[in-house]
C-alpha cells in the first residue's frame, strides 16, 4: 500500500513540476475540464428538456456517458502523437537504432506510449470520481460490469494505437500524411462516439459504424458504464473491439515490414 | 502615415496569399476537410432532433444547420489576426526587435505578418457553399439586409473577442506563460455550436456582456433568419463592448511595450 | 556633434530568483511569494562616437554588448543615464529615430523567415518610405557588391548562414542610414566571409560615410577595420581607445606550425627552449612566445625547419582583459607602494 501511495505522489509531484508561477494560469488549467463538462451538461440539460429519452439514454445515462468519454479521451489522447512519433523516427532516420537490436520496433512504441496514460489516470481517476458525485451520478460498482469496462477501455487504447501506427507507417510511401490524417480524425470524432453515443446516430450510420473500427475506442466502453448493466449487445461489441484488434495488427505488420524492407532498400 | 500603412497592409495580405498557384490541392483539399468536419455537426443536430419532435426550443434542423455554418464564417475572420494569439511567443522569443529598431508599429507588424488570407478564403468559401446550399434546400431566403447585417454584427462581435483574446495575450509581459488562461477563454468558443438563447439567464448574459459570444454565432443568425428581436440592440451591445475594450486594449498596449522594453523580451 | 553621445548609461534587469531549491514547500513559496532580484547589464558606460568612425565594441558573451546596442536602437529603456543618437534619444523618440539607423543582429533575423528575400526588402523600404526608384538603385549596387542577386528570391530559412548575413547586411543599408550597428554578425562565418566582410564594411564607410558601431567577441573582427574599440566586461567599459595600443599590450603570440622535415635539430630545440610549448604531435607545435622574442623565435624556426605551414594567432579577447586587468592590478599595486612609502 505504502508503494502505491509513494508511486501515486510521485506522479503528483511531476505534475506539479510543470506549475507555472502565474496563478490565474494555474487557476484556468484547473478550470478546464469543469469548464468542458459545464458545457455538455448545460446543451443536454436543455436538449432533455424536450425529451424525455435520447435514444436508450435518460439524461442521467447521457452526463455519465459523456463524463466517461471525457476521461477516457483525457487517458487515451497522449496516443494521438504516436503517429507523428512514428513519422519523426521514419524521416530522421532513427530506424537504425531499432533495426540493430533485438526489439520489435511496434512493441517499444506501444510501451513507449503507455507511459502518458497511467499518469492521466493516476491523476484522472480521483477528479472523475469527484464529477460523478457533484453530478449527483452513480458511480458503477459492480465487480463484473468493471472488469468488462476495463476490457473494452484497453481494448479500445489498443485499437487507436494500431490505427496511430499504421497511419505513421504510411510514412514508408507518402512523405506528408497530413491531409488524410486530418480528414480521418473528423470521421474520427464521430464514428468513435466523442461527440455524441453512436446508437443515437440516424440508421444508415450506425450501420457504417459497426464496419469500422473506432466505436470500439470510446463508445463501446462509455456506453457500458453509463448504462451500469450488461445488456445482449455488450457481447457484439467486445467481440467486434476483438476482431479489429486482430484486423488492426496484422495490418500493421503487415504494412511495417513492408515498409521496412523498402526503408532500408533506400537507405533510410 | 495612413499611406504608409495602407501600402505595407496591402503588401502583407498579397503575402499572405503567396502560396496559392504553389499549393492549389491542398486549398481544395482544406475546403473538403471543411466540409465533412462540419457535416459531422450537423449529423449530431439531425440525431439529437430525430428524439425531439423536430425542433429544440424553436430552432428547427435549418436554424441549426445556418449556425454550423456561421462558425466558418465567424473562424474566416479570425483568421486575419492569427497573429494576435502568436504575441506571447513572440514576445518570448524576443521578436519584437525586429520592428522597435524600425519606423513601425510593432503591433501591426505582428498582426500584419501572419495573417492567414488563405485559410480564411478556404473558410470563407466553405461557409457559402454550405449556406448556400442550406439555403436552397430547405426554401430560406434571407434579404440583402438581413446578410449585411448579420455579417456586419458578426464583425463587430469577432473584433472585441480578438481585443479580449488580444488582451489576454499581452498579459504574457508580466506574466510569462499565459497559454492555459488563453485555452481557457476559446473554450469558451465552444458555446458558438450552440443556441445561446436557449440557454439559463445567468450564462445567456454573460455570453452576451462579458465574453459575447452571441454576437458571432446565435445573434447573427437570427437576424440572417429574420427573426431577431431587435437587430439595433445586438449591434449596440457589441458596439458599446468593442469600443470598452479598444480602450482597454490600447493602454494595455502601451504599458506592455514599455515593459517589453525594460525587459528586452 | 557627436554621432553616438553616452553618459553614464546603466541597465539592470528583474529576474526571478532561482535558488535551486527542490522539494514540493519550497515550490510552493516560490509559487505564493515570487521573489525576484536585479541582475545589473550595464553599469555606468560613458563614450562618444563621432560621424562617420568605425568603432569595434568588444566584449565575452553576457559582458553587456548586447544589451548596449538594444539601447542605442532604441529596443531596451535604460535604467539610469542618458543616450543620444544623432540627436535623438532612441527609446523616446523611436519612428523618427529608426528612419537613420540600420541594424543587424547576427544572433537573430531581422528579415521574415518565410518569405522571399526580396519581398522583405520591400516590405523594408515601405516601412522606411523610400522611393522606388532609389530602392532598385540601391539594391542594384549592393546585390553585386555581396552577391546576392541570386538568392533574391528565395525565403530566408533556405539560406546558408553566409548568405543570410549578407542579406541582411544588404536590409540595413537600402534606406541610406547614417549610423549602422551591427550586434556580432560574423558569428559563424568562416575566416574568407569575415574578411569580404570587413572590407565590405570598410568600404561602406568611405564611400558613404556611415559610422559603424560593430559588437564582437572575436579580435579578427576589429582589426584593419576598427581604428579605435571599446572593451567591456560585466558590464563595465575597461578600454577605450585605439586598437594598435591593445594589441602591443599583448604579452604572448600563440605560433602554430606543420613541420615537414627537420634540417637542424639543435637550433630548433634551442628556439623551443625560448616558448611555451602548448600542444605537440608528430608533426605539429603549438607555441607561446613572448611577444619581445616572437620575431627572433620565429625566425630561428624558420630557418631550421622545413615548414608546411606556419601560423601567428592574434591575441584572443580573454587574453587582453585579463593583460587589461592584471596591468590594473599592478598599477594599483604600484600606486599603493607608492603612497606607502610617500607615508
Amino acid at each position: 500500500m505504502g508503494r502505491w501511495l509513494r508511486c501515486y505522489f510521485g506522479v503528483l509531484r511531476t505534475r506539479l513540476k510543470t506549475l507555472s508561477h502565474f496563478r490565474a494560469n494555474v487557476i484556468a488549467w484547473i478550470l478546464y475540464s469543469p469548464l468542458q463538462l459545464g458545457i455538455i451538461f448545460l446543451l443536454w440539460r436543455i436538449i432533455y428538456h424536450n425529451t424525455d429519452r435520447v435514444g436508450s439514454f435518460g439524461f442521467q445515462d447521457m452526463m455519465l456517458y459523456y463524463l466517461v468519454v471525457h476521461f477516457l479521451r483525457r487517458i487515451v489522447e497522449p496516443v494521438q502523437t504516436v503517429n507523428y512519433e512514428v513519422w519523426t523516427d521514419i524521416n530522421q532516420g532513427n530506424l537504425d537504432v531499432y533495426l540493430a537490436r533485438p526489439v520489435s520496433f511496434g512493441p517499444f512504441v506501444f510501451f513507449r506510449s503507455l507511459g502518458a496514460p497511467l499518469v492521466e489516470i493516476a491523476v484522472g481517476l480521483p477528479f472523475f470520481l469527484l464529477f460523478s458525485w457533484l453530478l449527483g451520478l452513480p458511480i458503477q460498482r459492480d465487480p463484473r460490469l468493471l472488469a468488462v469496462f476495463l476490457v473494452s477501455v484497453l481494448a479500445g487504447f489498443v485499437i487507436l494505437f494500431l490505427i496511430q501506427f499504421i497511419i505513421g507507417s504510411l510514412t514508408f510511401w507518402f512523405e506528408r500524411i497530413f491531409g488524410i490524417r486530418d480528414m480521418i480524425f473528423s470521421v474520427f470524432m464521430l464514428f468513435s462516439g466523442q461527440l455524441i453515443p453512436i446508437s443515437v446516430l440516424p440508421r444508415s450510420l450506425v450501420t457504417i459504424s459497426r464496419y469500422l473500427p473506432f466505436e470500439g475506442i470510446y463508445f463501446v466502453p462509455g456506453t457500458i458504464y453509463a448504462q451500469g448493466q450488461l445488456g445482449p449487445e455488450v457481447a457484439g461489441y467486445l467481440v467486434r473491439q476483438l476482431v479489429w484488434i486482430a484486423l488492426l495488427w496484422s495490418a500493421a505488420a503487415l504494412v511495417w515490414t513492408r515498409g521496412i524492407t523498402r526503408y532500408a532498400s533506400q537507405g533510410g | 502615415m495612413w499611406r504608409k500603412y495602407s501600402r505595407l497592409l496591402f503588401r502583407f495580405v498579397m503575402i499572405s496569399f503567396r502560396d496559392m498557384s504553389e499549393f492549389r490541392i491542398d486549398f481544395f483539399t482544406s475546403i473538403l476537410h471543411s466540409l465533412i468536419y462540419q457535416a459531422i455537426f450537423i449529423v449530431f443536430w439531425k440525431s439529437v432532433l430525430s428524439f425531439t419532435a423536430k425542433d429544440l426550443g424553436g430552432w428547427s434542423f435549418p436554424d441549426l444547420v445556418i449556425l454550423t455554418a456561421f462558425t466558418l464564417v465567424s473562424n474566416a475572420v479570425m483568421q486575419w489576426f492569427a497573429g494576435l494569439l502568436q504575441l506571447p511567443r513572440k514576445v518570448l522569443k524576443g521578436e519584437l526587435d525586429k520592428y522597435l529598431s524600425k519606423p513601425l508599429s510593432p503591433l501591426f507588424a505582428l498582426v500584419a505578418e501572419d495573417m492567414n488570407g488563405m485559410a480564411s478564403m478556404q473558410a470563407m468559401v466553405s461557409a457559402v457553399l454550405i449556406l448556400g446550399s442550406a439555403c436552397l434546400y430547405f426554401g430560406v431566403h434571407p434579404t440583402l439586409g438581413g446578410i449585411l447585417v448579420s455579417l456586419l454584427l458578426m464583425v463587430v462581435g469577432c473584433v472585441v473577442l480578438l481585443l479580449i483574446q488580444g488582451w489576454i495575450s499581452m498579459l504574457t509581459f508580466w506574466w510569462g506563460d499565459v497559454s492555459r488562461l488563453s485555452s481557457l477563454f476559446m473554450l469558451s468558443g465552444e458555446f458558438e455550436r450552440y443556441p445561446i438563447n436557449l440557454f439559463p439567464l445567468g450564462v445567456r448574459r454573460l455570453l452576451t456582456w462579458v465574453i459575447p459570444i452571441g454576437a458571432i454565432s446565435t445573434y447573427p443568425v437570427l437576424v440572417f433568419l429574420g427573426r431577431a428581436e431587435s437587430a439595433v440592440r445586438y449591434l449596440g451591445i457589441a458596439a458599446v463592448l468593442a469600443l470598452f475594450w479598444a480602450v482597454v486594449f490600447r493602454f494595455s498596449w502601451r504599458k506592455a511595450l514599455a515593459r517589453y522594453e525594460a525587459f528586452g523580451g | 556633434m557627436q554621432a553616438i553621445h553616452v553618459r553614464n548609461l546603466s541597465k539592470s534587469f528583474r529576474a526571478p530568483v532561482r535558488d535551486g531549491a527542490t522539494g514540493i514547500l519550497a515550490r510552493l513559496r516560490r509559487f505564493v511569494v515570487n521573489p525576484s532580484e536585479e541582475l545589473p547589464a550595464v553599469r555606468d558606460i560613458s563614450f562618444d562616437v563621432p560621424a562617420g568612425e568605425v568603432v569595434g565594441f568588444l566584449g565575452a558573451n553576457g559582458s553587456g554588448k548586447s544589451t548596449t546596442i538594444k539601447m542605442l536602437t532604441g529596443i531596451l529603456t535604460p535604467s539610469a543615464g542618458l543616450v543620444e543618437v544623432l540627436g535623438y534619444v532612441p527609446y523616446r523618440e523611436r519612428i523618427a529615430y529608426t528612419h537613420h539607423i540600420g541594424l543587424v543582429l547576427g544572433q537573430k533575423t531581422l528579415l521574415w523567415w518565410n518569405i522571399p528575400v526580396i519581398d522583405s526588402l520591400r516590405l523594408y523600404r515601405d516601412i522606411y518610405g523610400q522611393s522606388a526608384k532609389d530602392f532598385e538603385q540601391r539594391l542594384d549596387h549592393f546585390a553585386d557588391l555581396l552577391e546576392i542577386r541570386d538568392i533574391l528570391h528565395m525565403p530566408v530559412r533556405k539560406l546558408s548562414l553566409g548568405l543570410r548575413m549578407r542579406a541582411e547586411i544588404v536590409a540595413s543599408l537600402l534606406h541610406r542610414p547614417r549610423v549602422i550597428f551591427l550586434d556580432e554578425p560574423t558569428i559563424g562565418l568562416d575566416v574568407l566571409a569575415r574578411l569580404k566582410l570587413k572590407r565590405f564594411l570598410r568600404r561602406v564607410n568611405e564611400e558613404e560615410g556611415v559610422t559603424i558601431f560593430l559588437t564582437t567577441h572575436n579580435m579578427f573582427d576589429v582589426e584593419e577595420l576598427c581604428r579605435r574599440c571599446m572593451i567591456i566586461d560585466k558590464g563595465r567599459l575597461i578600454y577605450d581607445g585605439d586598437i594598435s595600443r591593445l594589441k602591443a599590450n599583448e604579452k604572448h603570440k600563440i605560433v602554430e606550425l606543420e613541420v615537414l622535415e627537420v634540417a637542424d635539430d639543435r637550433r630548433l630545440q634551442g628556439a623551443l627552449q625560448r616558448c611555451q610549448v602548448l600542444e605537440q604531435t608528430a608533426t605539429t607545435f603549438r607555441l607561446q612566445v613572448p611577444s619581445f622574442d616572437a620575431v627572433d623565435v620565429i625566425g630561428e624556426l624558420l630557418e631550421s625547419c622545413r615548414l608546411s605551414n606556419l601560423n601567428v594567432i592574434p591575441p584572443t579577447l580573454e587574453s587582453i582583459v585579463e593583460k587589461i586587468f592584471q596591468e590594473r592590478s599592478e598599477r594599483r599595486d604600484h600606486v599603493a607602494e607608492v603612497l606607502q612609502t610617500a607615508v
